[in-house]
């Protein structure tokens, strides 16, 4: 088991709040790893840090290691473009550019480089593929990607993040927006990502965490409290702050 | 529970007086929407009924004759086109420019407020002053003179707030959810508000433009301190940018109140007010076409 | 700390309780059929055979309850080892009753009472076999990690007793054949026993389940 990202004694800061405090957390490869814990905890922030969503928000400051493949994410290792490019992104509330179906999926390959029609169409195809959901929609590609339903937006915009062939998926919350059925669609394909990419969620449902993850990182103020085996973390947790949240005792 | 429920015997006396009171109202406002329809209707119907007589092929399409003692307003149309162009080419650009700056890129919050209130300040004020601040500033210290390109820049002046307000409200209503799609893609922020933000904001922009159109067709007194009453037919559109040149609402002020001649004014009043209603017409189909995606 | 879902900590405590109150009628019904053993009580007899319906009764319900807090709170860590030790040590609590209902059973039949030796070993192996229910509930009331331990090591006591006994009532048997059927009745009263004192070890493995999430050395959550 190779760890693909790592977090060393990172720190982050918006303006004096510390959201980050000493993070040290290994992503291994090819497997789906939940980050928990209570809204404000860092989780977010901390799936952000790793494709440098952060960089957004003014005033945030980052101290502490954190690498992909061993190169240092910030202090100028790494082009941001690229990393980005390597760990995709997808969001809580399905995020379809106004758009076809096509052209949605083909934005990030035009924005990385041309590419010839046929070898365009071939990627479209396998990104839709890949997110389950091309047999829905192959016969409406020119279609405007905004009639289709939540959860097949949702998977479009996997898709969409499968495009530019990363090797990491970030998901923040990917399926709050989303009714049982396509939560349920959107779980089977996590579980089939898995094959070929490592996944990073945030989610607040603790059923989810426990369902699709293989490892578990609880975060409480800004501090990671535990990671571990998800089984673990949710049959014996170690840390009695981490029981009382999962089984619902707060947060 | 002592005041949760009221005896029937209230309730029914209650709700009458609510009912009249209620139905009063009503007809009140209906009374308002149905002055304010009639006065509408009536002012169109007045313009139109005067005005559409003295509309001919003639009257379009050729130039005011001293000789033949005719009046024709081929010129003012013309002069009309050329300022809503001239003025367009350069205010959009600007304001465009200006409204993504603001919206996308200012990291200065309170300088971006202040150009906000700026713009929102030049929008209230009276078209006079910008026409006499253009003519003392185009004409005379730039020495423009009075001209077509004169005028446009003054209404630039006019027209960019209008046209930074519009836009940037439709860049507002851009969803912070594409940017971060499109961001967290790899793309970069010039390459995102080229794909995603500026083809989703067209619409507002497009509203922008045909608002200021609107104010460019119906602004005279701001012209006619700087591009002047003209009335000579210049086709050519470079050489028209340096003549003096009236609009149509200009020719109609001009017509009308120093030369009496009201069947004129009349046939440009009532261009004037298809044209007005031609371009409201043309924004709500915009807005709808764009609508559909 | 904030303290959400007091709905199911109440039910959870609750459960316990149901639990517990099982676990004592249970014991009660060891203390009163060994009583009817050894005195001769059929009256208590049957009451002790009657009785055991309401450890059925119990069983139903608390099987029940757990149930629907599974359904319905989908309980995690310590939670659902709580829960699904509950539903595990019901069981065996249910069987102690049986085993009581059993002896009280035989009691009716014997005619004779046992000879000294043997009704006083008896009587030991019941008051070791009953402790051990008594630990192993108490074991869990207080979530004794402990106490688990030591009462479960008692089961060797039981064991051995019964063991001795049997080669006691072996030895009359060979002697006097024509007294098979007591020395049958007997048998079996001490197997019941050594079966109440493994349903104890059961109870205890539970608990350390339940604290530990292990079950006979194996992680099984």
């Amino acid at each position: 088991m190779s760890i693909i990202v790592s977090a060393k004694d990172l720190n982050l800061y918006y303006g004096a709040f510390q959201a980050l405090i000493d993070v040290c957390l290994d992503i291994p490869e090819k497997e789906i790893t939940a980050l928990i814990g209570p809204s404000g905890c860092g989780k977010s922030t901390f799936l952000k840090t790793l494709n440098r969503m952060n960089d957004l928000i003014p005033g945030v400051k980052i101290t502490g290691e954190l690498t992909y493949h061993g190169e240092n994410i910030y202090n100028g290792g790494l082009d941001v473009t690229v990393l980005r490019k390597n760990i995709g992104m997808v969001f809580q509330k399905p995020n379809p550019f106004p758009m076809s179906i096509y052209d949605n999926i083909a934005y990030g390959p035009r924005l990385h480089g041309k590419l010839k029609k046929a070898a365009l169409d071939d990627l479209v195809e396998r990104s839709l593929k890949g997110a389950v959901l091309w047999d829905e929609v192959k016969d409406r590609l020119k279609k405007s990607a905004m009639g289709l339903s939540g959860g097949q937006q949702q998977r479009l915009c996997i898709a969409r993040a499968l495009s530019v062939e990363p090797d990491v998926l970030l998901m923040d919350e990917p399926t709050s927006a989303l009714d049982p059925a396509s939560t349920a669609k959107i779980e089977d394909l996590m579980s089939e990502l898995k094959k070929n990419y490592t996944v990073v969620i945030v989610t607040h449902n603790m059923q989810q965490a426990a369902r699709i993850s293989d490892r578990t990182a609880f975060f409480l103020v800004g501090v990671l409290v535990e990671v571990g085996q998800t089984n673990d973390v949710f049959s014996i947790p170690r840390d009695k702050r981490t029981e009382d949240y999962i089984s619902g005792r707060f947060g | 529970m002592r005041w949760g429920v009221a005896t029937p015997s209230r309730n029914k006396k209650l709700s009458a007086r609510r009912r009249i009171s209620g139905g009063l109202l009503k007809g009140i406002v209906f009374l308002c929407a149905g002055v304010t329809v009639a006065l509408l209707v009536g002012l169109l119907g007045f313009i139109l009924y005067h005005g559409l007589g003295n509309i001919n092929w003639a009257f379009l399409t050729t130039a005011r004759s001293a000789l033949k003692n005719t009046i024709g307003i081929f010129p003012n149309i013309l002069f009309t086109l050329y300022i809503i162009i001239t003025a367009l080419l350069i205010s959009l650009p600007i304001g465009v420019g200006a409204s993504i700056y603001l919206n996308e890129y200012a990291s200065h919050k309170r300088l971006a407020r202040m150009i906000e209130f700026t713009a929102e300040t030049l929008t209230g004020i009276p078209s006079i002053i910008f026409g006499l601040v253009g003519y003392l500033f185009f004409c005379r210290m730039l020495g423009l003179g009075a001209s077509i390109l004169s005028g446009a820049l003054t209404l630039v002046v006019m027209v960019l707030p209008i046209i930074v307000r519009t836009t940037q409200e439709a860049l507002k209503t851009v969803p912070d959810s594409y940017r971060e799609g499109a961001v967290a893609l790899g793309a970069t922020k010039w390459y995102m508000i080229r794909t995603i933000i500026l083809p989703s904001s067209l619409d507002g922009i497009v509203g922008g433009c045909i608002l200021a159109i609107g104010r460019i067709v119906g602004e005279s007194a701001a012209l006619i301190f700087t591009a002047g009453v003209g009335y000579q037919l210049v086709t050519n559109y470079f050489q028209a940018l340096g003549t003096s040149g009236g609009t149509l609402s200009v020719a109609l002020y001009v017509y009308v109140y120093e030369q009496g001649e009201f069947e004129a004014g009349y046939g440009i009043a009532a261009i004037l007010v298809m044209i007005v209603l031609l371009v409201n017409f043309a924004t709500k189909l915009v807005k709808k076409k764009f609508k559909r995606i | 700390m904030m303290n959400y879902r007091q709905a199911f900590n109440t039910e959870l405590s609750d459960l316990s309780n149901s639990l517990i109150r099982m676990g004592a009628t249970a014991a009660d019904a060891i203390d009163r059929a060994i009583a009817a053993l050894n005195t001769g009580d059929k009256d208590l007899a049957r009451q002790v055979i009657e009785d055991d319906n309401q450890i059925d009764d119990l069983a139903r319900d608390i099987e029940q309850r757990c149930l629907r807090l599974l359904l319905k709170q989908q309980p995690v860590a310590g939670d659902l080892r709580r829960i699904s030790t509950a539903i595990k040590m019901i069981t065996d609590i249910e069987r102690i009753g049986d085993s009581a209902a059993d002896i009280a059973e035989i009691s009716l039949q014997l005619n004779a009472p046992a000879p000294p030796e043997v009704a006083a070993d008896v009587e030991t192996m019941a008051a070791a076999a009953r402790s051990m229910v008594g630990g192993a509930i108490d074991a869990y009331v207080k979530e004794d990690l402990e106490l688990a331990r030591a009462t479960r090591e008692k089961d060797d006591i039981v064991d051995s007793l019964f063991l001795k006994i049997r080669a006691e009532l072996g030895q009359r048997m060979a002697a006097d054949a024509t007294a098979w059927d007591e020395i049958m009745d007997y048998l079996m009263i001490i197997k019941y026993l050594e079966r109440i004192g493994d349903h104890a070890e059961n109870i205890c493995e539970w608990v350390e389940f339940y604290k530990t999430g292990v079950h006979k050395n194996v992680r099984i959550i």
